[in-house]
């Protein structure tokens, strides 16, 4: 398989991606009010 | 002053998601279940779940062993960069015209040969071919023609029309790819 000459070289990342990390809930703030 | 650590160095991607390429498999039978197979090297069967990683196998000029793919050698994954160039340059004229219509001489799937290959990638001396769009990632050299990859894993199937469907239809299931019409749809 002559794919020709070699030019340069390049990273890309992989097919899938990474699991999105867990979103956490906001922590309250003491003294914050509650939302509706 | 350092501690004496030092630390890899991180190499940031050029392209946020794979690189995409096209190839020919031959169809290895590993216990009665087909499975895609290099044509060069008929017994490096490409995994149905997971990537297939390169590893350089001698030759290129360089003896050593090293990681895959490397400047200037001829290990990696091999792919071509259009599905024009596989089909002029690959000999992918069994894949059909792009219409969608079938070769007159050659027709895929069809015996391409009695040429006795490897052990593994031969069932009764005939060779089985296939082609495909691959996802390219990790470390991948740009040529003028393709791509030498890293890290690979088949995102499509082509049937023309004239293939053997139920063959083509059992490695789409066991690779879970899509079936196309055409290399020009993958």
């Amino acid at each position: 398989m002559n794919i020709g000459e070699e030019h340069e070289l390049i990273i890309a990342e992989p097919i899938e991606a990474p699991a999105e990390l867990p979103v956490e809930a906001p922590q309250r703030r003491e003294g914050q009010p509650v939302p509706a | 002053v350092t501690d004496g650590w030092v630390g890899e160095a991180i190499q940031a991607p050029d392209i946020i998601g794979p690189l995409f390429g096209f190839r020919t498999w031959t169809v290895a039978f590993r216990d009665g279940d087909p499975s895609l197979a290099s044509v060069l090297h008929q017994t490096v069967y490409w995994p149905s779940a997971s990537e297939l990683r390169a590893e350089h196998m001698g030759g290129g000029g360089l003896r050593n062993s090293h990681d895959a793919p490397l400047t200037g050698c001829q290990c990696g994954i091999y792919a071509w960069d259009t599905a024009e160039r596989l089909r002029l340059r690959g000999g992918g004229a069994w894949l059909g015209h792009s219409d969608g219509t079938s070769p007159s001489l050659l027709i895929s799937l069809k015996l391409l040969g009695r040429k006795p290959a490897a052990e593994g990638g031969v069932v009764s001396g005939v060779e089985i071919k296939v082609a495909g769009r691959v996802a390219l990632w990790g470390k991948v050299f740009r040529h003028t023609y393709g791509y030498r990859a890293e890290f690979a894993k088949p995102v499509a199937l082509v049937a023309p029309s004239g293939s053997s469907r139920p063959l083509l239809e059992a490695l789409a299931r066991s690779y879970r790819l899509d079936l196309l019409p055409s290399i020009e749809a993958a």
